[in-house]
This record gives C-alpha cells, structure tokens and sequence, in this order.
C-alpha cells in the first residue's frame, strides 16, 4: 500500500473510531427515527411536486381535423363540470397526417410530461397511459364519447376504449420515477445527516492543536481524505445496521403473513404492484448504482463541507456556516427532485450534468433509463470534482489556517511580492 | 551522502508586508544536537515550519537528508510548539497513532509506548484519556509520539516549556539518548540552561535574522573572561586598581572586572609583582545566557538607532 493511501487509513481509522467508540453514537443511529418524520415532510414536498408537475404535464388526442373542433369544445365542457381539483392536465391536440404516427413514442418524448396518449377512431380509441387506470386515460375516454353523444344528438353505442399502460422493462413509467424519487430522497437524506459532522470535523484538530502534528506528518490532501473515508465508513456501518433491521423486520414479519394473503396483495393493490415493478436499470444495477452515487454525493459535498468548515476556528463559525450548507443541500435535492419527476427534460439533462447534483440526479436516471454506460462517464466526471474541490480546499485550508501556501490568496500574494519587491530594492541601495 | 541532516538556506517569509523571518540559514550536522534560540516572536518557529515543509518560504530552500522536507517525512520526528493531542484518546494509543502517522505499525507503536512511557514513569497512565492528564504529562506524552518510530531528525519547538524540573530533566536524558542513537535533534528555545547543557551547535535569531552560529564556547567567547578577585589585604583600593585592569569595580571585599584571553597571564604576573596577594580568585568565561543578552541587545540597540525596514519595526511595535 503507497504511503499517501497508508496515511488516508490512519487518518479514517480515528476518525471513525472516534465517532463510532462514543455514547453519542447510538444517539445517530436512531436518527432515521427522526428521518421518518421528515419523510413526511418531504412526502408532503414531493406531493406538491407531483402536483405541479402534473399542472405543466398534458394529455395528448391524435385525431383528424373533423374531430379536433369537437374535442377541444367537449373538453371546454367538461373541464368547466369538474371540480377544479380534478381537472385533468393540458390537453393536446394532434392531426392525423399521412405518416404514421406512433402514440407510444409520443407518449415518451422527452421533455414533456404526457400522462396519456388518445388516437385511433372515437368509438374504439387506443388510449396509452402513462400509469395504469390513470384518471388521465379515463378522461380521454370520456372526452371521446361525449363528442359521440353530442354529434349523434341521441343515445349512442358505448365508446369501447382500448387501454394500454406505458412500461419499460415490464414497469410503470410513473412507478420508476417513483423509484427514481426515492433514491433522490434517500441519499439527500444521507449526506444530509453526515454533512454537519464533515463541516465540524478539521475544526476539532484546529481546536485542539492536532492540526499542526497532522500537517507535519501526512499530506494534507490525505487529512481530507482520511477524514472523508471514516465519515463514509460510519455512513456504511449505519446503512448496514438498518438495512439488517430492516430486512430481519421484514422476514419476522413474512413469517407472521398469510402466503395466499401477500399473493393478492400482489395483484391487487398499487404499493404492492410498485414493489413488484423493476427500475428500469434492473434491482441489483440500480440499488449498486444507487450506493455508488451515494458516495460520490456524498465524497463531493463532504469535500466542500470539509473545505469550508475548515475555514472555521469555532462553534459559532461552524453554527454559521451550516445554515447556508444545509441551504444548498436542499436546493441540490429539490433540483434533483425536480429532475427526477420529468426525465428527459433540460432540467433533468442540467441537474445531471451540474456537479453537486448530478449523483442525486443520475441515481433518479437509472430508474427510469435503462441506459448504463452513461453512468460510467457520470462516475468519471463526478470523481474528477471530488479531486477539484478537495484540491482547492487544501489550498485554502493551507493559505488560511497554516498561514503558507504563498501565491494563494491574489491580495496576500500581491501584498508580499510588493514587500519583496521594497526589500530588494532596499537592498540594492 | 551530504554530513548535514539539515541544509535550509535563505529562508525568507512575509506575513503581509512583516518580514517574519529573514534569510536565515540552518546547517544541522547529522548526529548532532542542534539549538535555535531566540526571544519570543523571533521567528525560531516560521523557521522550522518553513524547514520542515509545513508552511512554504516565500524565498529560500530547505532540504532534509538532501530531499524536499515532504518526501521524507516518515524519518522525521516533530514536537510543534502549541501543544496538540486528541483528548478523548487514550495515551498509548495516542502515541501510537502519531507513529502511525508516521507509518510504524499500530501493535508496534503501543509496544513502544508502553516501553517509553514505563521508563519515564508514566505507566500508571498508559491507558489514562488525555483529557484527564495534566499539561506536563500530556506534553511527556506528546514529546514520546513525537520519537515513536525513531526518526533519524527530530525537531522540538520549545521541548521544555511548561515541564516541571524533574521532566526537563528526562527529556534532557531524552534527547541524549535519541542522538547517542545516531538521530540529529533541532530544537528551538529561550531557555539558555538546556542549550548549554545540550548543544553541539547553536543559531541565534533574532529581528527575524541569524545573528550568531556556532557552538556555544564560540557564543561564549564574544564577551571577554569575567574575574573576580580578592586581595589578601584590602590596603589602598587606589592602589589596588592600579595594578588591575581599567574598568575594575569593588564591591564588598572583591574586585570585578573584564580581560580578553591574551590578558590572563599577564594578569597573574601583574598580581603576584604587586604584593597584594590573592585569598580569591575566579576567572570564568560567561555563560550562554550572558552572551546570548549581549548579541539580543546589540542588535536592539542597532534597530533602534537605524530601524532600517519599516515593517519590522511596525509589526513589533
């Protein structure tokens, strides 16, 4: 092992025996009960999310031109007979042109939301859905035999819709963003937790004097990372400790179910068909990746917390800066939720691409994308941020706190060259 | 192979425009004990910073066992001049991890420790937290982390401050034994006692400067022999300062004055010729202490008549 890596390990073996050997520590691991509660907060969020994501989404009518007029006037209609809390999403109407046209791929296209996709003749439309025996699909259907019933001015035949819901990988689109959510949620919540403690971390070696000892001894470059590494082994030790809680509760509780009973569950009811449904990558790709980006998530922010909790001397300085880290967190989240809920879109493609959020983002991506390789770049571009920032934090951890690092900080190099500069030319005189 | 542990030249730093330390040069001989002394605020601890790579000079080089000071730092051995151990730790394993930091293996290091802290009679706090230590053992403490993995250089700002007598003598007996065992040792202190005692060499800086280099007979040497000198008979003090060199004061029954070396045996001959006779006689060089006030003043006075480089004097005003 190098001596760089070597000098990392003694670093985050502390680190984390220091955090992990304390009372306060059984205190941290009952922290998802506090998690829980903000679940439901961020359930609530995410809700209103849905919801006005839906607001901007659409519903989407290919139909020839004699049957356009009549559908936009019977969804006048309807829309203005419904509650305004059930009012279903825009409708689009498209003409049937002399290319075929596919309501599947428009049901896909990227950068908008469509919930539903009508086409076919009236009397036996094809409605393809975004989410199984969605109200949006039941709409269309609607939509379709009020415009029958108002052209034939009498009792018509039944519409005989024929329905069919949008899979990829034989799941719901809308049960993958789900997934895609809630891998946002959970890692967001994970380096949310280990984030006031990175930000604490190089003030306790500044309080106690340990720095200069460190300093000496070991490149900095491995301080941070040593620190981030003990950091990242206290996250694991806890994701193991309630992922086994978790799955012991789930196998006491197995045991106490009905097989025949957990079997109709299966097919009937929504969470249970969520459960059986697959992200589009596969389960054991997507919880792999999703613990992979949950390192980069958390390797990248930790850099920055670190880097600039190292600019603190004291409890205050710390207190301070929290407020605006924990600020940028939420909006690192609430952008990848955002992305999460339209993929696809610019946003999505930004948030992606933007580097504190791009693990949160890309982790949504690989529910509902079934693309991989693309990870791999994301993991590349990410790993070369996470060695940006801790550079830069190491420079500016040296130019502040151990007053060297001459040439860092424009001002002090510019205020030192001109002392040496005066102190030549004295010289020269 | 080059005979210095240490080689640093022309080491310069500005903190904004205060020249913290000027051009100084280090050569520390291996195997030797080497002190830096200064007054407070002299710049002894920016100068083993900047030696050992921890802070960057913004002029000069220094080169450890003829490397960059960060590619050899496993062979080296640091005690800083603000104290600093994790308090939660217990001591051996404190010890231990400074030697881990230093790539000795982690059992090793807690063998070691018990070993060193045994034999300076800490071993009733081996497994004792830091934070219930007093400020002197915890310094013992860091003092051992600091030579766990028996560097070959060892550095110490301050080694003595805040030690009782009894632990400055054991770090004395300390530092002894890590150069009988081949390490070069360069410490840093205002303490004049512990460099006579111990050094081979000394520096002396002082205004951010070398002002002296050289063993500690040579600092010595810059003032004259002090003699005190008591005539068998008082008789006539006019006539008794005429026989001893200009400037000889009496006080009580002995005269005090100064000669060069060349003056010795004259001196005696001038004695015995007088018939005054001698009931007590000392000649004695000054000690470190004397010499290292006399190079600090000079160069007081110097500033203060010819401040020279405005920065100095407004960051010590």
């Amino acid at each position: 092992m190098s001596p760089f890596l070597k000098n990392m390990f003694v670093i985050a073996r502390r680190d984390f025996l220091s955090i992990v050997a304390t009372p306060t520590f059984l205190l941290f691991l009952l922290a998802p009960l506090f998690m829980i509660g903000m679940g439901a907060i961020g359930g609530v969020g995410a809700s209103q999310l849905a919801d006005s994501a839906r607001g901007a989404g659409r519903i989407v009518a290919v139909v020839d031109e004699r049957d356009a007029e009549a559908l936009r006037a019977a969804d006048v209609r309807l829309r203005d007979a419904l509650p305004r809390s059930e009012r279903p999403v825009t409708l689009k109407i498209r003409i049937v042109t002399a290319e075929p046209i596919d309501p599947v791929a428009i049901a896909r296209e990227k950068g908008s939301d469509t919930y539903a996709v009508l086409s076919g003749p009236l009397a036996a439309p094809r409605i393809v859905e975004r989410e199984k025996d969605s109200s949006s699909g039941r709409y269309l259907a609607l939509l379709a035999s009020e415009v029958l019933l108002t052209r034939a001015a009498g009792t018509v035949p039944p519409v005989a819709p024929r329905f069919e819901s949008l899979t990829s990988g034989g799941a719901s689109i809308a049960v993958q963003q789900s997934m895609g959510f809630a891998a946002v949620f959970v890692i967001f919540l994970l380096t949310l937790l280990l984030a006031g403690q990175a930000v604490g971390m190089l003030a306790e070696e500044k309080g106690n004097k340990v720095i200069e000892i460190l300093a000496a001894a070991v490149p900095l470059e491995s301080v941070f990372l040593g620190k981030l590494l003990g950091l990242l082994g206290v996250a694991i030790l806890f994701i193991a400790f309630w992922s086994t809680m978790a799955i012991g509760g789930g196998l006491i509780a197995a045991t106490q179910m009905d097989p025949a009973a957990i079997a109709a569950a299966g097919t009937a009811s929504k969470p249970a068909a969520a459960l059986l449904s697959a992200p589009a990558t596969g389960w054991p790709f997507f919880i792999g990746i999703g613990f992979a980006y949950f390192i980069m998530a958390f390797l990248l922010l930790g850099a920055v917390f670190l880097g600039v909790g190292a600019q603190a001397g004291t409890v205050r300085e710390i207190q301070m800066l929290s407020l605006p880290i924990t600020i940028f967190q939420v909006g690192m989240f609430s952008l990848s939720a955002a992305a999460a809920s339209a993929p696809g879109s610019g946003l999505a493609t930004f948030a992606q691409i933007f580097p504190f959020s791009s693990p949160l983002a890309m982790a949504a991506r690989a529910a509902s994308d079934d693309a991989r390789a693309v990870h791999l770049l994301a993991f590349g571009w990410q790993a070369i941020w996470v060695a940006l920032v801790i550079y830069l934090s190491v420079r500016l951890f040296r130019a502040g706190v151990l007053s060297g690092g001459s040439g860092w900080k424009f001002w002090r190099r510019a205020a030192t060259a001109a002392a040496i500069t005066a102190a030549a030319a004295s010289d020269r005189h | 192979m080059s005979d210095f542990s240490v080689e640093a030249n022309g080491l310069t730093k500005y903190f904004g425009n205060f020249k913290a330390v000027d051009h100084v040069s280090l050569a520390v001989a291996t195997g030797s004990i080497y002190g830096v002394l200064g007054p407070n605020g002299a710049g002894k601890t920016t100068s083993l910073r900047m030696t050992l790579g921890i802070i960057d000079p913004d002029e000069g080089t220094s080169r450890i066992f003829g490397e960059r000071p960060q590619s050899v730092r496993h062979r080296i051995g640091y005690l800083p001049e603000e104290r600093g151990l994790y308090p939660g730790m217990k001591a051996r394993e404190a010890i231990a991890f400074m030697g881990a930091l230093r790539g000795l293996d982690w059992a090793e290091g807690r063998r070691r420790a018990a070993g060193f802290m045994t034999e300076l009679g800490l071993e009733r706090v081996i497994d004792e937290k830091i934070r219930k230590m007093s400020k002197g053992m915890a310094q013992m403490i860091q003092l051992i982390g600091s030579i766990v993995h028996a560097p070959d250089l060892i550095v110490l700002d301050e080694p003595f401050s805040g030690l009782d007598p009894v632990n400055q003598e054991r770090l004395e007996m300390l530092v002894r034994r890590e150069r009988d065992r081949g390490a070069t040792i360069l410490f840093s202190t205002h303490v004049m006692a512990h460099a006579e005692r111990l050094c081979d060499r000394i520096a002396i800086i002082a205004r951010s400067a070398r002002r002296f280099e050289g063993t500690v007979d040579e600092a010595r040497a810059l003032l004259p022999m002090q003699v005190r000198y008591t005539p068998r008979s008082a008789g006539d003090a006019a006539a008794v300062a005429a026989s001893l060199p200009a400037g000889a004061a009496l006080r009580g029954d002995a005269w005090h004055f100064a000669i060069e070396d060349a003056e010795v045996e004259p001196l005696l001959a001038r004695i015995t010729a007088s018939g005054l006779g001698v009931t007590g006689l000392s000649i004695s060089r000054p000690a470190l202490h004397d010499a290292f006030v006399h190079i600090v003043r000079q160069i007081d006075a110097s500033f203060d008549a010819d401040p020279g480089d405005d920065a100095v004097e407004e960051a010590l005003a």
